[in-house]
């Protein structure tokens, strides 16, 4: 049988393009109309967020005629706004939801079968595709900037001057920033979807990817919060961590930061702040297009269906998994079961490395049957599980034993920049210091503690059984010029003998304690006080009534010289002492100053701060005294005193550590506090 | 002319192809067959460049196929799921063809129109298995290709339409020189249109021949022995033996004329030599291969 089509001839050779390109113009096409619906829900986000939330705003009503200049100042902060928040979360999310769509062909034998058939190299189908997506996206920002202008064009001309050109830089920046955010998430989503053969793994390896370093830090470290002395989970970060977990710094760094006026009445301007992460993340966003290329060029076809395409990351996928089961879930069963032996003294090593192991295995497991996509793996897997196992054991043993020298670790002088201080006793001391014979001090203290880990933990256990020590809670944060912190908590646990040995830990930190600076710095932290213009005095009345009186600046100013004295003294130490001596030494007046202060390179604000006075303040005492402040009807009383004439005054004050009897104040403060009242 | 040499391909440790050679003469309908599992889909997607071996070459007129653009327009294929974009008509998948296979003949496409009589505007998937299978040779053909590899391409085509798309096939190879190469287990369809026939098992290419001499190469004889021979003799080399009444129905790896002068000698009163069919022969090599037809009794 012969057709009639038999006849027809091909187009002579002569006119015959050469294919297979770096670029094919039918696949961009293609794609363009096969991905509307996706670029309209992305445009239509847009427009609501820029050009008709923009007029929205311009048409509201108010109560008198608009004011252009106004107008635009608030045109120019919405934009900031939109263009940081809403460009971060719309390029996340749809940064990954453009990269399933144009490279979705790969999860499938069929459609992939058609596209490495067509006569285009794997480099042409890889850039025309990575291309539409991001001319997708790119196409959605330059569209919607042009309406946004269409909307507010009217109100930048008439407003005229530096607003308008400040107008257009946002405009011009918060471009870049959209088209750099894009340009990072969609590429990254990109580079993920080259290793899975799953459309749905897409999304699951992009959110996980996003946040999986500081997720994994966060996860080491409170593992080892359980069992290394001194470390706490739940404080800081590794710099480097967060900067891996793009969405998570972004989302910690990238906002919008209003500058007020020196009384706290009206916001000067909004700064974006972050602005160099953006550019560092955009070029990064170049780096993944380029790895996730190179990953095409090397894909399997075959690996279409598969949980992760490329051979050499299986394993990785398999064991990764497996870990953060067993950081994660493990930690969190062992919570569950172990609530009240969290920290490294009283955890048991047993129980977190049982609960660990056996959800490691869950996770090896569930990561096995994923690739296989069977459930028959118990057989040929054992020997994997077998070798997960015996890491874990050797991970938490080595943690346990402290074989990297975790605990130890004190950083050298020269590497801290700063150090933040907390300690937490019957009173609270907290500041950071970048004074080197301080940081000196808090090393040295530090170092002695590390020294104690035996007895501390001998000391914590005992105190499960019986209240035969006081406790003390100190935080250490180093910041180091690295730009990473290293933060460590004890709990020191302290008889009151110890608070004479000045080289003991406690002793040490009495010491800090009564540092004159430090109780500065406790008091008024960084702020460089300007000038103090008045203050607030809170007292019982006779009738059991909360009364206040309200300072001038002059009485304000004299107290605050008077606190200074004080502290120059070192009179404000009534932190490490038993529960009864603090309660017949510490004021429970309030005493709240107002200032006006500069804090770091701020401008001069104004801003409040409440003071504890204890009865060896006596210059406070007398100033008080002197300005007709305290008197018999407004008299200053500790919560010893208080409870004795009105009962239980505050429940919380001195709540911690009732039992060590230690005398920290001398009998010739008290005696000056009685005068004073 | 396309060839394999020793391709080799594991899936997770499978070797799903083990050292596969073939050799498809130019101009030439090559059909390719054997049991499922043999790897022909596997050495398909190795042909048509989706696929990269392990080891070996895949070479058509002496280039690789693998990231060879220039080639594989030359190369039209059909798989045994061919894809289609989900939204897309016959001429949305037209204008897709057209943008990539530079031969492709709008002039064939326009004629093919009335042979296929499917609406070009229509959405692929809402036709049916058949005419997506028709769409598919429609624009395959249009693409003008010097190589036409096929896999298990009429499945789902009615009678007509078959005996239609084998009739368009056949006026290529006469006209254009167009090499085919297709794999089908209907063994019958292949006899008509083939000229050369490998046969796959477990990743290799058993034996590969034109159909002629495969078929000179065995014979099926029906043998009458005398009265007092009950057993077929054992000294002659026989594939397979089945008895009737008095008649031997007997499978020789040989020339019938070879056959014929070695029963001879067994005076036997009936020698009739009839060839084999491909389906036969397959069934009968593959015997060979541990793949025969088992007498199981349930």
């Amino acid at each position: 049988m012969r057709s009639k089509t038999l006849s027809s001839e091909a187009p002579a050779a002569a006119r015959e393009k050469t294919p297979g390109g770096w670029f094919s113009g039918t696949l961009f096409r293609k794609n363009l109309s096969r991905f509307w619906p996706l670029w309209a829900v992305y445009a239509i986000i847009w427009a609501v967020l820029l050009p008709l939330m923009q007029y929205a705003g311009l048409r509201s009503v108010g109560d008198t005629p608009p004011i252009p200049a106004e107008q635009l100042a608030d045109i120019i902060r919405d934009l900031k706004t939109m263009f940081l928040y809403g460009g971060l979360w719309m390029s996340v999310i749809f940064g990954a939801l453009f990269a399933m769509a144009v490279f979705s062909y790969l999860t499938t034998a069929r459609s992939v079968g058609l596209m490495h058939t067509l006569p285009i190299r794997r480099e042409g189908l890889f850039l025309t595709n990575y291309l539409s997506g991001l001319f997708l996206l790119f196409t959605t920002h330059v569209v919607m900037i042009l309406l946004t202008i269409l909307v507010d064009g009217g109100t930048v001309a008439a407003a005229g001057g530096t607003l308008a050109a400040e107008y257009w830089k946002v405009i011009g920046i918060g471009f870049a920033v959209l088209t750099l955010l894009s340009l990072f998430f969609y590429s990254f989503a990109v580079f993920c979807a080259q290793f899975t053969g799953q459309i749905l793994a897409v999304p699951v390896f992009y959110a996980i990817l996003n946040v999986l370093v500081i997720g994994v830090d966060f996860l080491v470290r409170t593992f080892a919060s359980l069992s290394l002395y001194g470390l706490d989970g739940g404080r800081g970060y590794s710099g480097w961590a967060l900067w891996l977990s793009p969405a998570a710094y972004l989302g910690e760094n990238l906002r919008v930061v209003s500058t007020w006026d020196t009384n706290y009445e009206k916001i000067l301007r909004y700064d974006m702040d972050g602005l160099n992460a953006v550019w560092i993340y955009g070029a990064a966003g170049l780096v993944f297009a380029v790895l996730a290329l190179l990953a095409y060029r090397r894909r399997r076809s075959e690996s279409a269906g598969d949980t992760v395409s490329a051979r050499w990351a299986r394993p990785v996928f398999k064991y990764g998994v497996a870990v953060c089961c067993a950081l994660g879930l493990g930690q969190g069963l062992y919570a569950l079961l172990w609530s009240q032996y969290l920290d490294s003294a009283t955890s048991s090593l047993t129980g977190v490395l049982g609960c660990m192991l056996v959800t490691g295995l869950i996770g090896y497991y569930a990561a096995e049957m994923l690739l296989k996509k069977s459930f028959r793996i118990f057989r040929s897997s054992w020997k994997g599980a077998a070798l997960l196992a015996v890491c874990l054991l050797f991970f938490g043993v080595g943690t346990e034993l402290d074989f990297f020298g975790v605990e130890a670790r004190v950083p050298e002088a020269g590497q801290i920049e700063s150090v933040t201080y907390q300690i937490s006793a019957q009173n609270y001391i907290g500041g950071e210091t970048e004074d080197p014979a301080r940081i000196g001090q808090i090393r040295e203290f530090h170092r002695t503690v590390v020294s104690k880990k035996k007895t501390q933990g001998n000391r914590a256990r005992e105190s499960r059984r019986s209240d035969s020590y006081e406790t003390v809670y100190v935080t250490i944060t180093y910041h180091l010029h690295s730009g990473s912190l290293f933060s460590r908590s004890y709990d020191l646990y302290y008889t009151d003998g110890e608070l004479d040995a000045k080289s003991g830990a406690v002793g040490l930190l009495d010491q800090l304690c009564s540092d004159p600076s430090v109780q500065r710095d406790n008091a008024f932290g960084s702020l460089a006080v300007r000038t103090v213009t008045g203050g607030q005095y809170g007292y019982e009345r006779p009738d059991g009534q909360n009364g206040q009186m309200t300072l001038d600046a002059k009485q304000a100013q004299a107290v605050y010289q008077a606190l200074l004295e004080d502290m120059a003294a070192g009179r404000f130490n009534n932190n490490l002492t038993d529960a009864e001596t603090f309660r017949s030494h510490e004021i429970q007046n309030d005493l709240e100053l107002y200032l006006i202060a500069e804090d770091g390179d701020s401008q001069p604000r104004s801003t409040s701060r409440s003071i504890s006075l204890n009865t060896n303040c006596t210059a406070t005492f007398a100033a008080l005294k002197e300005l007709g402040i305290v008197t018999e009807e407004r008299p200053l009383l500790t919560y010893a005193e208080y409870e004795a004439k009105y009962g239980d005054a505050d429940e919380d004050a001195g709540k911690y550590y009732k039992d060590a009897p230690y005398a920290a104040t001398t009998a010739e403060s008290t005696a000056e506090y009685a005068a004073a009242n | 002319m396309i060839e394999g040499k020793g391709v080799v391909k594991q899936f997770d440790g499978f070797a799903a192809l083990d050292g596969a050679t073939l050799t498809v003469p130019k101009g030439s309908v090559y059909g390719l067959v054997g049991p499922n599992g043999a790897g022909k889909s596997t050495l398909i997607r190795h042909l048509t460049g989706i696929f990269r071996q392990d080891a070996g070459e895949v070479l058509v007129d002496g280039e690789p196929v693998w990231e060879n653009p220039a080639l594989k327009a030359r190369i039209a294929a059909i798989p045994d799921d061919w894809y289609y974009f989900l939204q897309a008509s016959v001429r949305d998948m037209m204008r897709f063809y057209r943008g990539f296979y530079p031969r492709f003949s709008m002039e064939r496409y326009e004629k093919l129109k009335e042979v296929f009589s499917i609406d070009e505007k229509k959405t692929i998937r809402r036709l049916s298995k058949g005419m997506q299978k028709q769409v598919a040779f429609w624009l395959a053909l249009c693409c003008m290709p010097d190589y036409l590899i096929l896999d298990e391409p009429v499945d789902g085509l009615d009678p007509v339409m078959r005996r239609q798309v084998w009739s368009l096939m056949m006026g290529d190879v006469s006209e254009r020189g167009t090499t085919v190469l297709v794999s089908s287990h209907n063994l019958r369809e292949l006899e008509d249109v083939c000229d050369h026939v490998g046969i796959m098992d477990r990743g290799k290419v058993l034996l590969e021949r034109s159909l002629e001499r495969l078929q000179d190469n065995m014979v099926k004889l029906q043998v009458v022995f005398p009265e007092g021979t009950e057993e077929v003799p054992p000294e002659l080399p026989v594939l397979h033996a089945s008895r009737v009444g008095r008649i031997y129905t007997l499978i020789l790896r040989m020339g019938a004329e070879e056959a014929k002068r070695r029963m001879r000698q067994y005076n036997p009163l009936l020698v009739d030599a009839v060839p084999l069919s491909l389906e036969e022969i397959f069934i009968y090599e593959m015997g060979g291969a541990d793949y025969a037809v088992k007498n199981i009794i349930l």
